[in-house]
């Protein structure tokens, strides 16, 4: 059996170290601005906390120096004590102290000896240099040196009488005390036939929250205020009458009494939350409210005023949560009351927890496995079931291993502030994403490299103030860390705002150290010169110059964040600072993989550091060139090297080679290349397991793991195989540019490539196609010369990509059918093959005369054309039975007139600005393009009330066109026309389009004609 | 007499070994060592794997590396369809597969038929093995496993 005091010792070493932490952060917090009194009262109720339990336990030395550190504290607290560099480093030296004394509690089970006078002496330096030094022995002696005398001098001074020049908070005991006594009083209020009326279903934390930070505030203001009764409104939602304003303040005063609170002090408070006077006879109740006291709170029954504080403090001690809770805006205290609901588990108990699961996602991937080959099996519903709460449970144990990235940033600001001091330069440290969640394993890997990161760019990133004054930058440098999730990874940017990575002085280092030729150096782009520094041998070589210890070390970062499975990329801008960023998965057990086959064996590559997957095949139009010997494949206009999966693990190649191989593009740091590989499966949850010893000199696996049927297969390492390839050494690589992708990327749109009937390739935008059917021979029915499908209980009509009805084929084989949707309608163009989407500019080389298409381009090295899809829209309304809208059949007729026309060149007619007044869509889709294209301005107004609008707005036009082929349509026309006088001058043109009019005349003609005459008139 | 018998066999009893066969030869693998003895299983090879490794095995969720023991002790190989047997041998935290031609029984041998192997003994096989008994029909070379499974030298390595 564990001895008692020995658990209370290191649930005290737990609790302070994690105290620690906050503290660093919180004290730099506070020294950036003294006049945030929540980082000062964290710092202090931490403090307090050790002081307070110390001496529960006994340990004097840490009680005398967290007492000495505490009255500091309060002197900043008070404003007595000034908030300097100085009395902020010496609080820092006592956190540091204090924490070396707890490394040896926690080593030897008791505290060390030794002498802190020193510190003590400097604190008590400051503390009596801040001016007031209270006489009632605030301060403890400081040339007494033993531990022992200390210590009492440390309980004398925490003495009850209250001191005139505390406040009444510290009177009080502090926030802790009154969220003690709020706590306390809640079962009371709540069992209250009348108060628990008031308070039903009001939440009991946001209750304890809510009344404790409005006697805290209202308490350290020490004016009176009604942010009491403006409480117990807002929780309750309505003006509470006096009554029960009273009753809740008299309850919580009440465990206030039995938390030791001097009756005057709480008279006062009462005074402040302007709660009236009881009637006397509810004055009796103040005996009943220790009975609401936990046991290990309540002190015995003969304790009277002059108990030691200690044991009281030790009510925050038991209350972590409330205690954290207790300091910070209201907002932030819902989320620290649900830490309140946390217990201490062992991280061995946490690990066993995980691998045991990730058995069961094992046992359940092989049992869906068996499923699929039994789909009829009566397990089937069970083993579903399963599988959810196999997942259920994955994703469970996975949170609880989860922690926030807080906890490896926690030591940063303090050590930017200390590299700050030592290096004479102004730093800030800005943090974002602090709550980002990641593995604990992952955590403490990252821990170090970040450290490193962040002293490098203090230390080599960022100039001293004078140099960033000559360089016309503020003289503060900014350090920026920031987390976020994306995708299944976290990404951390370290960034500076320095002088950036100067490259040519890295090609020089580099070529001096004898890692490249000058020839090789010379060759480099900036971008893979900076890659340089993450060489090893690089950074180390020498430290010399100025320039070397910029990478000190960043051969061992990048080293540490690819052995958890993370990548590290770097830009830099001269003069504007550099910026690393970091991807590193969520977890490592569990990654995403893409499973892959060469040569009959199956592979695991992970997903995150795969960028897409690319076919090449003669049909695709891509296929694999070689460049002696070296197979290289053409990407968007870059060469993008390729690495046989089977050539680099010695397979054999399989007899009967497929017709296309798949490419898996990946990334490893800023370098990008492509391994072939015959088969590419799907993408699988693997749970990874390490390689076996006597296979760990192979670079190229970074794990194993089991599939669903139980074999096991290899996780390739792509760093590995990258570096096995000789990748990476090289510069044939599509190596991004810092600059000029980020502007390349803006105009890029998914495309559709797909080859049409006369095997040319076409590209079709991808946003414009709603779906992409197949369709057979025989679906294809013809009508009135065209060809239409039944679509989703319409008939929908068909082209080929020469926008003529599409031809027959042969055979069974069914053919991709693109299918454009606008509203409820849809149109069908015919493929004959859907060759690839892709990632391209949209920016055509060649505009095109033809009609249909809107230029070429060139994807993957081969021209081809860029269809305009409204072309095939509004040749597919030339179907009469699709067009459902009035005139519809004589406004095919004529739109077929139109497109004659428009193909003849009109370029040379004069913009004109031309009003067309209808409201078919037959306007819309049919004139207005053609009339645009023919060089009109076309404006469109649906009926002629819009057209008013226009002339109400002072539009001019060379022509009015109006469809007046209905009666009633013309008189509305004519009436609203009537009223627009300054456009009777403007020529008419009234589109009276006949019923079967097949010989329409051209509708281009006439407007010109009309133009003409009014030139001629003119 | 049969007691004192008993207590002295015990005594001597220095070394429990599992009897395996690879080729004709007899050998013996520390008992304690072994976790395990399984039948022929499906085997997922791994390629630029050392020529020993016969590839990796799934054992009840665990990931095990097949050792091609005549490929090991530099035997002729064993043609595709000859049976073999899998020893389990845990070492260093992992578990490996020992491919063997036979298992036979659990023998409790006596220190006195213990020597050092002959100084005939090929020096690869002095390499993997720490002594040998002497049986009535003939002898059992015990395996040191951890010499087993250190698969070091330029030709081992060799894919």
């Amino acid at each position: 059996m564990s001895d008692p005091v020995d658990d209370l010792v290191s649930d005290f070493i737990a609790e302070t170290r994690e105290g620690l932490e906050a503290l660093d952060s919180e004290l730099v917090r506070f020294e950036a601005c003294p006049d945030d009194p929540a980082s000062l009262g964290e710092v202090f109720r931490l403090i307090h906390t050790i002081k307070g339990t110390c001496g529960f336990l006994g340990l004097q030395r840490l009680q005398t120096v967290a007492h000495s550190a505490e009255n500091v504290l309060g002197g900043f607290r008070d404003g007595e004590v000034a908030v300097t560099p100085t009395a902020v480093s010496a609080i820092l030296d006592t956190v540091d102290l204090i924490r070396s004394l707890i490394d040896s509690l926690a080593s030897t089970g008791v505290e060390p000896e030794g002498d802190d006078s020193a510190i003590i002496d400097r604190l008590e330096m400051i503390f009596a240099g801040g001016g007031v030094q209270d006489a009632t022995g605030v301060a403890p002696a400081p040339e007494e040196p033993a531990p022992q005398a200390k210590a009492e001098e440390a309980v004398a001074a925490r003495s009850p009488s209250p001191a005139p020049s505390r406040s009444l908070i510290d009177r009080l005991g502090g926030d802790s005390t009154l969220d003690a006594a709020v706590e306390m009083a809640l079962p009371k209020m709540v069992g209250d036939p009348r108060l628990g009326a008031v308070f039903a279903g009001v939440d009991h934390d946001r209750m304890q929250a809510g009344l404790r930070d409005a006697l805290c505030q209202l308490a350290r203001r020490e004016t009176p205020g009604t942010a009491f009764e403006a409480a117990i409104a807002a929780l309750v939602d309505a003006t509470p009458d006096a009554g029960v304003v009273e009753a809740v303040f008299r309850a919580i005063a009440d465990a206030a009494a039995a938390l030791d609170a001097e009756a005057s002090d709480l008279e006062k408070l009462r005074g402040l939350a302007a709660v009236s006077a009881p009637p006397e006879a509810q004055r009796q109740e103040p005996a009943v409210a220790p009975a609401f006291l936990p046991r290990d709170v309540c002190p015995s029954g003969d304790r009277s005023g002059d108990v030691e504080p200690e044991v009281v403090q030790k009510a925050p001690t038991r209350q972590p949560p409330a205690r954290s809770a207790a300091s910070e805006a209201p907002v932030r205290s819902e989320g620290e009351s649900a830490a309140a609901q946390t217990i201490r588990v062992s991280v061995d108990a946490l690990e066993h927890l995980m691998t045991v699961v990730s058995e069961l996602v094992l046992i359940r991937n092989q049992l869906i496995q068996t499923l699929r080959l039994e789909p009829e099996s009566p397990f089937a519903a069970p083993l579903n079931r399963l599988n959810q709460v196999t997942s259920e449970l994955q994703e469970g144990v996975m949170t609880t291993r989860m922690q926030p990235i807080s906890g490896a940033w926690a030591k940063l600001p303090r050590l930017v502030r200390d590299l700050a001091q030592d290096l004479g330069k102004t730093i800030e440290l800005q943090m974002f994403g602090q709550e980002t969640e990641l593995d604990r394993q992952v955590l403490e890997l990252i821990k170090d490299p970040l450290t490193h990161m962040i002293r490098n760019a203090a230390d080599h990133g960022l100039e001293t103030p004078a140099e960033r004054r000559a360089a016309g930058k503020p003289e503060t440098g900014r350090i920026t860390l920031q987390a976020r999730h994306e995708g299944g990874a976290i990404v951390i940017e370290v960034a500076d705002d320095g002088r950036g990575l100067p490259a040519d002085r890295i090609r020089d280092k580099a070529v001096s150290s004898g890692l490249l030729s000058s020839a090789q150096a010379e060759q480099m782009s900036d971008a893979e010169a900076r890659q340089l520094i993450f060489m090893p041998g690089f950074s180390t070589a020498s430290q010399v110059t100025s320039v070397s210890g910029r990478g000190v070390g960043m051969d061992v970062v990048r080293t540490n964040i690819e052995k958890i499975g993370g990548v590290i990329e770097l830009s830099s801008v001269p003069g504007g600072g550099t910026r690393f960023t970091i991807r590193i998965p969520l977890t490592l057990t569990i990654v995403s993989a893409l499973i892959v086959e060469c040569c009959g064996e199956r592979f695991a590559m992970p997903q995150s550091a795969i960028v897409e997957l690319v076919s090449a095949s003669e049909s695709s139009g891509r296929t694999i060139e070689y460049i002696d010997g070296a197979a290289v494949l053409r990407l968007r206009d870059r060469l993008l090297p390729l690495i046989s999966l089977q050539a680099l693990l010695g397979l054999e190649p399989s007899e009967s080679p497929l017709g296309e191989t798949c490419i898996v593009v990946a990334r490893v740091g800023a370098f990008n290349f492509g391994v072939t590989v015959d088969r590419v499966f799907d993408t699988e949850e693997i749970v990874v397991k390490p390689v076996a010893t006597v296979l760990r000199h192979l670079k190229l696996y970074s794990g194993a793991t089991i599939m669903g049927d139980g074999s096991v297969i290899l996780i390739l390492d792509l760093k590995g195989v990258s570096a096995e390839a000789g990748a990476g050494q090289n510069s044939t690589g599509i190596q991004d540019d810092d600059a000029d992708t980020t502007s390349a990327d803006q105009d890029l749109s998914a495309i559709l490539v797909f080859r049409a009937d006369d095997n040319t390739l076409k590209a079709a935008p991808l946003a414009e196609v709603s779906r992409i059917e197949e369709v057979a021979a025989g679906q294809i029915e013809r009508v009135d010369g065209r060809t239409v499908v039944q679509y989703r209980g319409k008939l929908m009509p068909i082209v080929s990509a020469d926008a003529e009805p599409a031809a027959d084929w042969q055979g069974g084989e069914r053919r991709p059918l693109l299918v454009f949707a606008r509203d409820d309608r849809a149109v069908g163009l015919l493929a004959g093959e859907i060759v690839d989407i892709v990632e391209s500019s949209t920016r055509t080389h060649l505009p095109s005369s033809q009609l249909g298409s809107q230029g070429s381009l060139i994807i993957g090295g081969n021209a081809m054309e860029l269809i305009d899809v409204g072309y095939y829209w509004r040749k597919a309304l030339d179907e009469p039975e699709q067009a459902p809208v009035a005139a519809s059949s004589s406004a095919a007729a004529l739109g077929q007139a139109l497109f004659s026309a428009a193909s003849a060149p009109t370029a040379s007619v004069a913009a004109r600005r031309l009003l067309l007044i209808d409201q078919s869509p037959f306007a819309q889709l049919l004139l207005r393009p053609l009339l645009s294209q023919a060089g009109y301005d076309v404006t469109v107004a649906t009926d002629p009330e819009a057209a008013l609008a226009l002339y109400d707005a002072g539009e001019v036009f060379s022509l009015i066109m109006a469809d007046t082929s209905d009666s009633q349509q013309a008189r509305d026309f004519a009436r609203a026309f009537a009223r627009a006088t300054h456009w009777h001058k403007t020529p008419l043109l009234s589109l009276a389009l006949q019923p079967g009019g097949a010989a329409a005349p051209s509708v281009l003609d006439a407007v010109s004609e009309a133009l003409e005459d009014v030139r001629m008139s003119a | 007499m049969k007691r004192v018998n008993g207590a002295a066999l015990i005594a001597e009893a220095a070394e429990g070994l599992v009897s395996i066969k690879v080729g004709k030869q007899t050998f013996g693998v520390p008992v304690l060592k072994v976790q395990d003895v399984i039948t022929q299983t499906t085997i997922n090879r791994v390629p630029l794997a050392p020529p020993e490794v016969a590839g990796s095995l799934n054992l009840r969720g665990r990931i095990v590396t097949a050792i091609d023991m005549r490929r090991r002790l530099k035997m002729a190989a064993r043609d595709e369809d000859d049976r073999y047997m899998c020893v389990i041998v845990e070492h260093g935290g992992e578990l490996y597969a020992l491919l063997v031609d036979d298992v036979g029984d659990v023998l409790w041998l006596s220190s006195a038929d213990y020597e050092g192997g002959p100084a005939t003994l090929s020096p690869h096989w002095r390499s993997v093995c720490s002594g040998l008994y002497r049986l009535d029909h003939e002898l059992l070379l015990v395996l040191d496993i951890a010499q087993v499974l250190t698969l070091t030298g330029g030709a081992n390595m060799a894919a």
